[in-house]
């Protein structure tokens, strides 16, 4: 592609218009030209301007509750975030950085990059706190679910309402998957406390039939996540969350949430 | 005299941030999440724009160092975080199955004039109101309606470089219309 042909993509950039392929090669062209630099960080204030113009709407007081409980849970679960630069020696990434369709790499290093912070942090912790081997694996896996979470390649399918009774209206969940990464995340939100003795499992329903996907606990937000390793959910066909007492084999209780919806 | 200490900016707050302070993040959310959450509503609505923006957040708290001050404010880099995921989502949902839609409103979907008259900001909206029409049209269905080029070229039954061009140039005479005089933008 020539440069003049690039240039013409930056204003799509800014926008998040362009495809994956042509956003690659913008993110990469930036850094090494002062004309097309200059020219995206013009557009971005008209960016900025439109995105500021957007019809006002407060947001409700349970998203900035929910924001600062996860963020206690993230700051808990975890060293001080590191420095990317210290642990990503790939020029490509440190391109993106500097120069955002979003501040996120979204391409090719994403997943080698996430794996290095996860080991950084991994390591980070163990030599802190002097970690034994469980907690370490423990944070390993969280943070690689967060990556999960964090990318916006990542599908997002929504979790509907089920038939527990008693569920708030804004009761839902997600079940985070990508294709070739080998962890899911199902989270749970705003769930009605479970009753003394009972608790929330999660499902996967695959060609086998249902399975366990482990205990969900939830917060006094309503919110609860699992983490599922040693698969994508390429072959998980349908998701729930159901309230059961005890472990049993397959789902038996009231579903609170489901996947597909219905 | 009595000498006030100032309130730190965002940039300062977001030194806290990556010191794993959570007094921090609810200082940027008090100032930053109400302009994030709108835009996020007109995007994709108001049980997805929370979702949103709690994990666009969470995504900045988890790497801090992603935040380049020397390239523009904590405010409009946390809007175009909240853009580029609210454009992912609807893109994913355009994409899915028709049995698996749940009937969720599609931004692009109203009418441009519409969009236009429910902004916020006079400026901007005098601004696209002197753009060309076509121009004007392709402006506001990709940005809030998140539609990318090849979307914009299918929805509108024009070629694909029509799309792009009128895009750009659309978004090179908004650049000048609020750099002129009389059309001072926003701090």
């Amino acid at each position: 592609m020539t440069h003049a042909e690039i240039q013409e993509l930056v204003a799509g950039y800014t926008l998040d218009a362009l495809d994956a392929s042509e956003e690659t090669i913008v993110a990469d062209h930036l850094p090494d030209c002062p004309t097309c630099t200059a020219e995206y960080h013009r557009l971005v204030k008209v960016i900025d301007q439109l995105g500021a113009a957007a019809p006002r709407d407060d947001p409700p007081a349970r998203l900035r509750s929910r924001l600062l409980a996860s963020t206690e849970e993230l700051f808990a679960g975890q060293p001080a975030p590191v420095s990317p630069a210290a642990v990503l020696p790939f020029q490509a990434a440190r391109r993106r950085a500097a120069y955002p369709r979003s501040p996120f790499p979204v391409h090719r290093f994403e997943w080698l990059a996430a794996a290095v912070l996860v080991v950084a942090l991994a390591v980070t912790a163990a030599n802190l706190f002097g970690s034994n081997r469980q907690t370490q694996a423990e944070l390993t896996r969280d943070n690689a679910a967060l990556a999960l979470l964090t990318s916006t390649e990542t599908m997002n399918d929504q979790l509907a309402p089920g038939t527990l009774a008693n569920l708030p209206a804004d009761a839902h969940g997600h079940w985070f998957h990508r294709a070739s990464v080998m962890s899911q995340v199902i989270v749970g939100e705003f769930l009605p406390p479970p009753p003394t003795g009972q608790h929330y499992e999660v499902w996967l329903l695959r060609a086998s039939g249902w399975a366990s996907a482990g205990r969900m606990d939830t917060d006094a937000t309503g919110y609860g996540r699992v983490i599922v390793r040693g698969s994508d959910g390429s072959d998980v066909r349908a998701v729930e969350v159901t309230l059961e007492r005890g472990q049993p084999a397959q789902p038996s209780g009231s579903i609170a949430l489901r996947f597909p919806a219905g | 005299m009595l000498q006030l200490k100032a309130e730190p900016d965002a940039d300062e707050l977001w030194s806290e941030v990556a010191t794993a302070d959570p007094g921090a993040v609810a200082e940027l959310y008090d100032r930053h999440g109400s302009e994030a959450y709108a835009l996020a509503v007109r995007l994709v609505g108001p049980a997805s724009a929370e979702d949103v923006v709690h994990d666009s957040f969470l995504a900045l708290i988890k790497n801090p160092a992603a935040y380049d001050r020397q390239r523009g404010a904590f405010r409009s880099w946390l809007l175009r975080v909240v853009h580029n995921r609210c454009v992912n989502l609807l893109r994913s949902r355009r994409s899915a199955p028709e049995d698996e839609l749940q009937f969720l409103p599609d931004p692009a979907d109203q009418p441009p004039e519409q969009v236009l008259s429910s902004l916020a900001a006079s400026e901007v909206q005098s601004a696209l109101r002197g753009l060309q029409q076509d121009q004007r049209e392709a402006l506001v269905l990709t940005y809030y309606g998140g539609l990318s080029h090849s979307e914009l070229a299918v929805k509108l039954e024009i070629p694909l470089g029509t799309a792009k061009s009128r895009v750009r140039r659309g978004l090179f005479a908004l650049r000048d219309m609020l750099s002129s005089p009389g059309l001072e933008a926003r701090p």
